[in-house]
């Protein structure tokens, strides 16, 4: 039994699993971190993608195109214009 | 040999001491947290559905906003914190301070904090300051469709809940299904990749497509916020609809809200007019009488009656709204002069029970069932409390209540053939292969196509030979009628204080749109002709150009 116990045979496994359990420990915690880094990068270009799609939503928007016309006087010059009358045109 | 019994006696110990404390974990204190400890459940928040106006633009989406936090405890520096949050948030330091209490673990400072903000709050990292991402809806276009849309807030759990509108009632559609996250978590609260893992995949909202065309809701929005300033109304609405199929185009009513900031207005500015009001039409319910009377044949288009003067029933005395009088007038010129007296012959020759019956075949007495939170059904007495004089007035649209959005589906089963369809606002719901759309639902038949033909030739003559004529655009066949309803005050009718309008539709041979325009209590003129006529034919202006209809 002694000499069982302490058969080099026996002792590589032993040590050999304790090294192999700490790999993989330590692989574990790097993972985990690696996973909450990207979690936390996912979460990060999802509100920035939100972000950008409201800003082209508000390029496309009626009230942004309504501020730029009233910046270029737009709104003023291109009012409708109905031709009720053409008297003129008849002649 | 004692040292190898040493290090088995050790090992056994070791062995014994995991044993115990397996024991206490799984046995003795199996239903404490303990095990929520190690396993963290983490819930999977689903995107709230968009909202899209029927060309695909958004009118309401989703953005992430924040909730500043503040920990005590952990601020060294309370003097640059405040100041630095005051400078970015414009808020008074003196509160900002009365909530930073060094007593306290965690405390909220402001919540709806945007991106740039809290950039510019991080660009110096500050101690004891923390941000909660919170998803809140993005209004695009801001106010322009807020009682249409409704806004999202909090139930009493604190979860997010449509009220109002499209919001409220879709909100199990909008809200989706949240998904769920079960997984170990070290101390440090990292994903410990031993033991269960199991996700539950949540599904987001679905998108709405609505009927509502965001072009026509700004035009009809602009040109009454206009009409209610130029004619010093208290409140109106325009709602505008495809007579074919009911499906609306634009809805708006003011006043209104914000809907980003709807906690600062009061309740009543939440409600949609167009769908929970109810009125006394006047005379834009005179075509409906009318229409009813041509299809059981009790008239002709060519009918002639003796207007002669005003028309007494029982105690009452029934006057036109000018108290002018012709010897003679067709069915078509008792329209086109909107009398009253003229209403009451035709409703005599209509009789008492076709009367009540076609009102409730119009569907004044039930709900339209528009798929919009809130919606109220219009009134008919029971035919038993009925007077003569109920029957009499009921012909010029007093007497009898009736909501903005009733009265449009009633007046689109005249002009569409007579078909009484169902309004509706959302068109499709989802996307892609789950997507289901709607089809217009004839909820039944009130009148003949002839008839309805009929009637929109009246109605032509109407807005050609009414006073306001002069409004309407040149080249093209439009019909409608305006109507003057006094609005009735404990008991009694006000002549001072009136709901005006105008129903109409355009081009007249295949209306593409009708719209009914409502203005309440203007002050410059208490006549539908002079009021809410001119606002409908500035509306139409701009929507025939927007639909590239040509003149007739």
């Amino acid at each position: 039994m002694k000499k069982f116990i302490f058969s080099p045979f026996v002792l590589v496994i032993i040590v050999s699993l304790l090294i192999g359990n700490l790999y993989v420990f330590v692989s574990n915690m790097k993972l985990s971190e690696e996973i909450a880094y990207f979690n936390d990068q996912i979460h990060t270009l999802k509100i920035e993608n939100s972000l950008l799609d409201n800003k082209l939503t508000m390029q496309n928007s009626l009230s942004e195109a309504a501020s730029v016309a009233a910046q270029l006087n737009f709104t003023k010059k291109a009012t409708l214009y109905h031709l009720s009358d053409l008297g003129m045109a008849k002649k | 040999m004692p040292k190898i019994r040493i290090v088995f006696f050790v090992f056994c110990i070791l062995f014994a001491a995991i044993v115990v404390k397996l024991f206490t974990i799984q046995i003795l204190r199996h239903g404490v947290s303990l095990s929520n400890a190690i396993t963290k459940f983490q819930r999977i928040q689903p995107a709230r559905g968009k909202i899209l106006d029927r060309n695909g633009d958004q009118l309401v989406s989703n953005q992430t906003t924040y909730l500043l936090f503040a920990e005590p405890k952990k601020i060294s520096n309370t003097y640059e914190v405040v100041h630095r949050i005051s400078d970015v948030l414009q808020m008074d330091t003196a509160s900002i301070e009365a909530r930073l209490d060094p007593t306290k673990d965690w405390v909220s400072i402001r919540a709806g904090i945007t991106e740039e903000q809290k950039k510019r709050l991080t660009q110096k990292t500050l101690e004891g300051l923390g941000f909660e991402p919170r998803p809140t809806r993005f209004y695009p276009e801001g106010s322009l469709s807020s009682q249409l849309v409704g806004f999202v807030g909090k139930n009493d759990r604190g979860d997010d809940i449509g009220y109002f509108g499209v919001e409220g009632f879709y909100n199990k559609d909008l809200a989706g299904l949240p998904g769920i996250i079960s997984m170990a978590k070290d101390v440090l609260g990292r994903p410990a990749l031993v033991g269960n893992y199991e996700k539950i995949d949540g599904e987001n909202g679905s998108d709405l497509t609505l009927t509502i065309d965001k072009s026509v809701q700004e035009i009809a929005k602009r040109k009454l916020k206009a009409g209610i300033e130029t004619y010093e109304a208290k409140e109106g609405c325009v709602l505008i609809a495809d007579p074919q199929t009911m499906e609306m185009l634009a809805i708006t009513c003011l006043p209104d809200f914000d809907p980003e900031k709807y906690y600062q207005f009061d309740e009543k500015f939440f409600t949609n007019q167009a769908i929970t009001s109810l009125y006394e039409p006047g005379s834009i319910f005179k075509p409906l009488i009318v229409a009813a009377a041509l299809e059981e044949k009790k008239i002709k288009p060519d009918t002639e009656f003796v207007e002669g003067g005003p028309i007494q029933v029982g105690e009452y005395q029934i006057r036109t709204w000018n108290n002018k009088y012709e010897d003679k007038l067709s069915v078509t010129g008792i329209l086109e002069r909107s009398s009253n007296v003229g209403m009451v012959k035709i409703g005599e020759k209509l009789g008492k029970n076709n009367i009540y019956n076609y009102l409730i075949k119009y569907g004044f007495n039930e709900p339209t069932n528009v798929d919009l939170q809130g919606e109220a059904a219009g009134y008919i007495k029971p035919k038993s409390q009925w007077y003569t004089i109920d029957y009499s007035t009921a012909t010029f649209g007093q007497g009898i209540a009736v909501t903005p959005i009733g009265m449009l589906r009633a007046f689109a089963s005249v002009i569409n053939g007579g078909k009484l369809l169902q309004p509706y606002v959302v068109r499709e719901i989802g996307s892609g292969e789950d997507k289901r759309v709607r089809e217009p639902k004839v909820i039944r038949n009130v009148l003949s196509a002839h008839t309805s033909s009929l009637i929109r030739e009246m109605l032509v003559s109407t807005v050609e030979h009414g006073e306001y004529r002069y409004a309407a655009p040149v080249g093209y066949k439009i019909g409608g009628k305006t109507g003057t309803a006094q609005i009735a005050l404990q008991g009694k009718y006000d002549a001072s204080k009136t709901i005006a309008s105008f129903i109409g539709f355009a081009p007249a041979d295949k209306p593409r749109f009708l719209a009914l325009v409502m203005i309440k209590e203007p002050g410059t003129s208490i006549y539908g002709s002079e009021t809410a006529a001119p606002l409908f034919f500035e509306i139409a202006k701009e929507l025939l150009y927007y639909y590239n209809i040509s003149p007739q």
